[in-house]
């Protein structure tokens, strides 16, 4: 069968990557989009049943009523298969906490001396919910003890998980009547990976029980720990300025791409990179200096705390070393394509593996080791320099967006009162009056066989244009920033009435970037603290909001979704359904889960579809909490806009002006 | 917030903070770090600074730590484009404005500044809650009010707290015109709203605009001034922080509790008139975070999304765009606005009479220059009764003026007059009688250019030269009566009739009948005891104010405010069935001395959310009953004397227990139940239930004077009850002595019998 | 009668104003004056035989009113990527609903 070979434009709706994807099809490079049209998905696979789990199979259970050797249903399998994926997945996040918690150990023993609690209160915060006595300890001492104790939630032989008690009463009471309060974080996971060994648990609604339970060790387990952790380590993210997308790179400056998830050897090198010698060495080498610009979640964590900006998203990571100017990628874990080794090779980039988790062939490899972080890191940045002559023509596309991120869980209570007074009040009362329709989680990825952030621009716009608050983490949060969705602006040019109104009332723009996806832990302690803070129920599911990953495809998002769901939210995945055999693994996931634990998932390709649907699960919590309906006509009335008609008066004119328009 | 305002209010919060530390440095360097600071007459050191921080600040030196956090809460400003977040922002700021403020004020006082001179004024009012005159202000011939002192914001608390005052306005600037200015001031006394007048628009200020007017400003017209600039404003934020101390029973640095105190139960709102500036934007992000609103009458960026305060943040209502076509129709959908932004709720009755009327009026005093005629006093008598008659005796609305009307009264004379109210109702009590025929003073009183003192047959009553003028006649006497019973007691009265007697004979003849009734009611009253009713009242209405508060009414303990008697409650009940009264079942006495009942006990529980476990009704030395704030006097035990004193809301003087009333009103206030120490209601004291468990009247060592004076028949009759007829002499007063020794001395010489009697300890 | 408005940063309050008024409206030759600290501007009408502008700048001044000069300090800058210092130093890291919000809403949250 031909394959369709897409159009540039086809491929991504994102302007700088239509420019690279053009160059690549000049010269012939091979990119992940060009590869999606060369290669169909399995579709057996896709569709979730396909079992391997042994040497009997592969089986394919494509027709109707068809078992595996061993009698697997199709139901059983699907279940397995996405189970499987959410294991995976809530490793990654949690493997992600892991490894800060040691370094926050080595950092209070002193064994990591670049590293240093930098959020003394973060700590404090973080030290009450894990049970740890803040009682006139040194913060070293602190921090030791909150390291231990993070660490302990991972393998804790009894118990439940800490962070669990964060959720409203009322959500914890359904897990705990479910059964599927998780124990430990890595128990959970454990679990997955033996229920579905071959020959035991074959019953899918029992399999997926376990997997909510699992998942909600990743949410409000590894994910939060590892948002805590980073926080406590680097600082609590607040507003910032920073710009996205490949623009951002620079024609004069040695580029460092920073690529993958952790922030740990990232924050060195973007402290490297400022470092007066490299500069210096940098100039020596014919550069105006070093420039540092992030990918992915890596980009996503030093975005919030260091206002470093973005290059771009999953997708664009190719991209950045076609435009010939990236001197090194420094990549660390997760969603890195092993691609990247080849193109780089066709390039004077030169590809940096660091992970001890993750290598690739070909690549440089230089391991970290965070006791010697900031050594490593002037290593890594020298190479770069290094390389900086051997640049050829370089073709960085004139795109790039301001943005103001930060939006930390902290910062977002602080903005809506200050010091004194900071609570989520306001937005509860914004959602209550109908100011806020409701709101929108849009998170994930991206994914080579949807047309390249245009499912994030579609329903990002719908949103904004029905006055509902956007919050966003991840590739799809990148997506937003170069749409210049991340602009206080843009609330007056898209936002509809009563969101314009509450945006300039606190000065955010209309969709806010909350940080990375293990960050999504913030938007569950968001909605947590909506829950308890009165006039929207009780509990999470309670709450006019969806939350959705249109673009997704690791299996790091099923985890996010299954953990949403679990802790009571609506979730929508774009793209494809990874349980699409199986009819009843759907129904559970949907009716069955929504019946369970209030949240419910779903798969829908269709952007529209994505849109009415979420609109429609909005309206409907509004009227069971007994809200006004929304109506857009009622908002509207504040601002500045009229002060700003008076300002235009000469001075003698507007001291009688302030007083209106004299009556007829 | 929006950008214009959030710019603004920073820019202004850097500044004043900036000049603030300016004058700081300025004052250290010249009077010492040592030197004390304090505004007047009030318990709570600089109660922002006390409120919010903790800070027990009474030198110049402790102000310094003060100002760094304001420092700490200041922020950059916005940009012009790609601002960053501004709200929490600016509300810090506004924290860092008021103490700022707050800080310039106690250090003008510190040079004589404050009260702000404002030669030729006299404040209207000369009661005794009146603060002295301010701490000593430099100007003899006449200066502004500067701070409320303590004295003043507990005797408005009863009101707060009842709802009569619905809440406070804080005025900032100068009104359109002069004739607004009036306007406005008018709207807000119709409403009995408080208000705080400071700020000033090119030079001027709404308190010159009044006081061109003439209109009455001072505590008894609710109308205070307190300073011609916006620092001033401060002494509002001071006044709210204070009533969450005193009513709500906050702690200094409870400033969460204390701003969301505010937010929920204080209707409090800033109206900011004429043109907006640096400072003014600051100090409204200030009180913002109190949770009260801004109005302003001129063209500002509106903020309407809610949050920080329950309704909208910030209005802009322009002047000139408002409906009207009088200054008063304006002003009147100006103040009305403000009150829908506040959610302050108010029941006002239509009184059809030519003055304006109001609450706000009822403090007002008509002087022998200004008055036409008077009624009662030392040339005349005036009497007034209210009975319950036959449905189809009493013609409802039938308002008589029998006999001659005061025209023929020389100016400045006075004849003798009856009020007769004849009332009828499905509903109507006999006990209900005197309570309502105690609402003719506060009725009566509420009209402008009527005085009112006294009641049953030594009433005293005034009218004004203007309000005669204006057409005020005794037969509006009748038409307020006739308005203010159906409009407040509608559930019972069905029907209200009033006659007006002058003429000589039915004068006489009704004042006989009216002093037979009182006779009767005497009886009645006094003859109830505790033990002859099943049902004591609670009283909830403090708890608006003092969350965890119940005050319990017995036949022989009336409220502690001593507003509120048991058969207030009971008709007030009757009423209101869902309202602040409720009825007790008594339940089982476990302890008659003390006075500890099962359903008082299970009561109080509930009432206050489990912070107070038991109640005994006749001791303060065990479980005493808790107070809001809005007690009359207050008991407290002095060890070596064996005994108690009382102390009056109304002296200030110094008392032996080394406090004045002022710092032991923190002690007994905010439902905080504290063995030793009592708020209650002055006629408590002469009850048979007056502490038996303690040793009853015997044990009073020390009473503020004015009791001695105001209830001297009483005492008489209480001391002969003790079977210690010169007891009052015994007992010593604050011109007796304010110390221990001296107390001692006084007792040991008198042969008080607390002396002898059994340790209390 | 002639007028001039004159720019005045450090007017920022009303306490300025008055202090501006008296010491303008001393001054012979000055007719009216309206100072706005909302603008931070005065208008002032005056006879010009009697009063040169100079002269009514050289009074500001001397009030502590410099024509043109003394804008508001802002004592707190954010950094060059607009991060604002105090999010650091003031350190509010709430993570959930105060339990004082709630207890003193009372009735009036139940919406």
């Amino acid at each position: 069968m031909a394959k369709k070979i897409r159009l540039p434009e086809e491929a991504s709706q994102d302007e700088a990557s239509i420019a690279l994807l053009k160059l690549a099809a000049e010269k012939g490079i091979e990119t992940a989009f060009s590869r999606a049209d060369a290669m169909a998905a399995c579709p057996i696979g896709s569709d979730g049943i396909c079992c391997k789990v042994c040497s009997m199979g592969p089986c394919r259970l494509v027709k109707e009523g068809q078992t595996g050797i061993c009698g697997a249903t199709v139901g059983t399998v699907a279940a397995r298969n996405f189970a499987r994926m959410v294991a995976a997945g809530a490793a990654s996040h949690s493997d992600h906490g892991r490894d800060l918690a040691y370094t926050l150990l080595a950092a209070a023993e002193g064994h990591a001396p670049d590293y240093k609690v930098r959020d003394p209160a973060k700590l404090k915060e973080m030290a009450g919910y894990l049970d740890v006595k803040v009682d006139g300890q040194t913060t070293e001492e602190l921090a030791r003890e909150v390291a231990l104790a993070a660490l302990a939630e991972f393998g804790k032989p009894q118990g439940e998980i800490l962070n669990l008690k964060r959720a409203p009463a009322k959500r914890q009471e359904v897990w705990r009547k479910l059964g599927i309060t998780p124990r430990n974080i890595d128990r959970e996971i454990v679990e997955i990976m033996h229920r579905t060994h071959v020959g035991n648990d074959q019953d899918a609604e029992h399999i997926l029980d376990h997997v909510l339970r699992a998942a909600l060790g990743d949410g409000w387990g590894g994910s939060m720990l590892a948002t805590d952790l980073s926080d406590v380590l680097f600082g609590t993210p607040g507003p910032v300025f920073t710009e996205a997308n490949l623009g951002v790179l620079k024609d004069d400056e040695v580029n460092i791409i920073i690529h993958g998830h952790e922030p740990t050897l990232s924050e060195m090198i973007v402290a490297a990179t400022q470092d007066p010698e490299l500069i210096e060495y940098a100039k020596s080498k014919g550069a105006k200096g070093i420039n540092i610009a992030g990918i992915c979640c890596t980009a996503n964590e030093t975005l919030m705390r260091q206002g470093v900006p973005l290059a771009g998203n999953f997708l664009q990571q190719e991209l950045a070393i076609i435009t010939g100017s990236v001197e090194a990628m420094v990549v660390d874990i997760q969603c890195i394509m092993q691609s990247l080794a080849v193109l780089s090779d066709q390039f004077h980039t030169l590809l940096i593996t660091t992970s001890p988790k993750a290598k690739i062939t070909g690549a440089t490899h230089i391991e970290f080791d965070e006791h010697r972080a900031m050594e490593i890191a002037k290593e890594i940045v020298r190479k770069a320099v290094d390389r900086f002559p051997e640049r050829g023509k370089t073709a960085i596309p004139d795109h790039r967006a301001n943005m103001i991120p930060g939006f930390s869980h902290e910062y977002i209570n602080y903005a809506l009162g200050g010091y004194y007074r900071g609570s989520l009040r306001p937005l509860n009362d914004a959602i209550m009056s109908g100011r806020i329709r409701g709101v929108v989680a849009n998170i994930g990825c991206n994914n080579a066989r949807v047309c390249h952030d245009e499912v994030f621009r579609y329903v990002v716009t719908e949103f904004l244009k029905n006055d509902v608050l956007v919050v966003e983490t991840g590739c799809g949060a990148i997506a937003s920033a170069k749409q210049g969705y991340m602009t206080p602006e843009a609330a007056f040019e898209v936002a509809g009435p009563g969101l314009r109104e509450v945006c300039e009332t606190a000065g955010i723009p209309p969709v806010l970037h909350l940080g990375s996806c293990v960050d999504n832990s913030r938007i569950l302690t968001v909605l947590a603290q909506v829950a308890t803070e009165g006039g929207l129920g009780e509990d999470i599911c309670d709450i006019p909001a969806v939350g959705m990953a249109p673009e997704w495809m690791s299996e790091k998002a099923i985890s996010i979704a299954t953990y949403c769901v679990a802790s009571g939210a609506y979730v929508i995945m774009g793209h494809s359904s990874p349980v699409e055999g199986s009819e009843e693994v759907t129904r559970i996931i949907s009716d069955g889960w929504e019946e369970k634990v209030g949240g419910r998932l779903e798969f829908t390709n269709d952007p529209e579809e994505i849109v009415r649907r979420s609109l429609a699960h909005i309206d409907k919590k509004r009227a069971e909490l007994g809200l006004p309906e929304y109506d857009p006509t009622k908002w509207g009335k504040s601002g500045d806009w009229r002060i700003n008609q008076l300002l235009e008066l000469p001075f003698t004119e507007r001291i009688e002006a302030a007083y209106g328009n004299q009556a007829e | 917030m929006s950008r214009y305002i959030a710019t603004r209010a920073i820019r202004g919060a850097n500044a004043i903070v900036a000049e603030a530390d300016g004058l700081l440095n300025k004052a250290i360097a010249e009077k010492g770090g040592d030197f004390p600071v304090a505004f007047p007459n009030t318990a709570y050191y600089l109660p922002v600074m006390y409120g919010m921080l903790g800070a027990e600040v009474s030198t110049l030196g402790q102000i310094e730590p003060i100002l760094e956090h304001a420092k700490n809460l200041l922020h950059p400003l916005p940009d012009e484009q790609l601002w960053t977040p501004y709200l929490g922002e600016t509300l810090d700021c506004g924290m860092s404005t008021l103490l700022a403020a707050e800080a310039i004020e106690a250090i003008r006082f510190v040079y004589g500044e404050q009260p702000e001179p404002y030669p030729g004024l006299e404040l209207a009012g000369a009661t005794s809650f009146t603060s002295p005159d301010n701490g000593g202000g430099p100007a003899a011939d006449g200066h502004l009010n500067g701070p409320i002192d303590d004295i003043q914001l507990r005797s408005w608390g009863i009101q707060l707290v009842d709802g009569r005052m619905p809440g406070f306005a804080a005025i900032i600037g100068a009104a359109h015109s002069n004739k607004a200015a009036v306007a406005i001031i008018r709207e807000l006394q119709k409403r009995n709203i408080l208000t705080f007048l400071t700020g000033n628009v090119n030079g001027r200020s709404i308190i010159d605009q009044l006081v061109e007017e003439g209109v009455e400003i001072g505590y008894d017209t609710y109308i205070v001034p307190f300073g011609r600039d916006t620092i001033s404003a401060i002494y509002a934020a001071g006044f709210a922080t204070r009533s969450a101390l005193t009513f709500g029973g906050m702690k200094g640095g409870q400033w969460r509790e204390i701003l969301l105190y505010n937010k929920f139960r204080v209707f409090a709102f800033g109206l900011a008139l004429g043109e907006v500036d640096d400072l003014k934007y600051a100090t409204a992000a200030g009180v913002l975070s109190y949770g009260f609103p801004v109005i302003a009458d001129t063209i500002i960026p509106e903020i309407l999304p809610t949050g920080v305060t329950r309704y909208e943040h910030v209005i802009s209502m322009p002047w000139n765009e408002i409906e009207g076509k009088t200054e008063e129709e304006k002003a009147a959908k100006l103040v009305q606005k403000c009150i829908e932004v506040r959610g302050v709720k108010i029941q006002i009755t239509e009184v059809p009479i030519p003055v304006p009327y109001g609450s706000a009026f009822e403090g007002e005093v008509v002087r022998r220059a200004d008055m036409r005629v008077e009624f009662g006093g030392k040339n005349s008598r005036a009497f007034e009764y209210l009975l319950m008659a036959d449905k189809d005796e009493v013609e409802d609305g039938k308002i008589e003026l029998i006999g001659p009307g005061f025209e023929e009264i020389e100016e400045g004379g006075y004849m003798n007059m009856g009020i007769v109210v004849e009332v009828a109702g499905r509903k109507m009590e006999k006990d209900f009688e005197p309570v309502l025929e105690r609402q003719i003073h506060y009725f009566v009183n509420g009209a402008s250019g009527i005085q009112h003192i006294g009641q049953r047959d030594i009433a005293w009553i005034r009218i004004s030269k203007t309000a005669v003028e204006k057409g005020l006649t005794l037969k509006h006497f009748g038409d307020i009566l006739y308005a203010r019973f159906h409009g407040d007691f509608g559930t019972i009265v069905d029907k209200v009739q009033v006659k007006i007697i002058t003429e000589p004979d039915l004068y006489a003849e009704w004042l006989e009948k009216a002093r037979a009734a009182y006779d009767e009611r005497n009886v009645r009253i006094g003859a109830m005891t505790d033990e002859s009713v099943e049902e004591f009242y609670s009283c909830t209405l403090c708890q608006s104010f003092a969350p965890d508060h119940v005050c319990v009414v017995s036949p022989q303990r009336l409220g502690l405010c001593g507003a509120y008697n048991w058969l207030d409650c009971k008709a007030s009940f009757q009423i209101n069935p869902t309202g602040p009264n409720q009825p007790i079942r008594k339940g089982q006495c476990l302890d008659p001395v003390k006075g500890y009942f099962v359903g008082v006990n299970d009561y109080a529980k509930s009432g206050s959310h489990g912070s107070v476990e038991m109640v005994a009704m006749y001791s303060i030395m065990e479980n005493p009953m808790t107070a809001c704030g809005c007690f009359e006097c207050i008991m407290m035990v002095i060890p070596e004397a064996n005994g108690f004193m009382i102390v009056s809301r109304e002296d200030t003087s110094m008392t032996p227990a080394g406090m004045t009333f002022s710092t032991l009103a923190g002690m007994a206030g905010g439902g905080l139940q504290t063995p030793g120490v009592m708020g209650i209601g002055k006629f408590y004291i002469i009850s048979p239930k007056f502490i038996p468990a303690d040793g009853g009247f015997k044990r009073v060592v020390w009473m503020s004077s004015i009791f001695k004076e105001q209830m001297a028949e009483q005492l008489k009759q209480v001391a002969e009850r003790e079977g210690d007829p010169d007891l009052i002499d015994k007992i010593a007063d604050e011109r007796i002595c304010t110390d221990v020794e001296g107390l001692l001395k006084h007792l040991q010489e008198k042969g008080h019998p607390a002396l002898t009697m059994e340790s209390l300890l | 009668m002639e007028k001039l408005i004159l720019e005045v940063p450090s007017m920022y309050a009303d306490h300025h104003v008055l202090t501006v008024r008296d010491a303008l409206t001393d001054l012979k030759g000055v007719d009216e004056v309206y100072a706005s600290s909302t603008w931070k501007q005065v208008l002032i009408s005056y006879d010009p035989a009697k009063v040169k502008p100079k002269a009514i700048e050289k009074t500001l001044a001397d009030a502590g009113y410099p024509v043109g000069e003394g804008e508001t300090p802002i004592l707190v800058k954010a950094s060059a990527i607009k991060r604002d210092p105090k999010w650091e130093t003031l350190g509010v890291r709430t993570t959930k609903t105060n339990q004082i919000d709630i207890d003193m809403s009372g009735e009036h949250r139940r919406y």
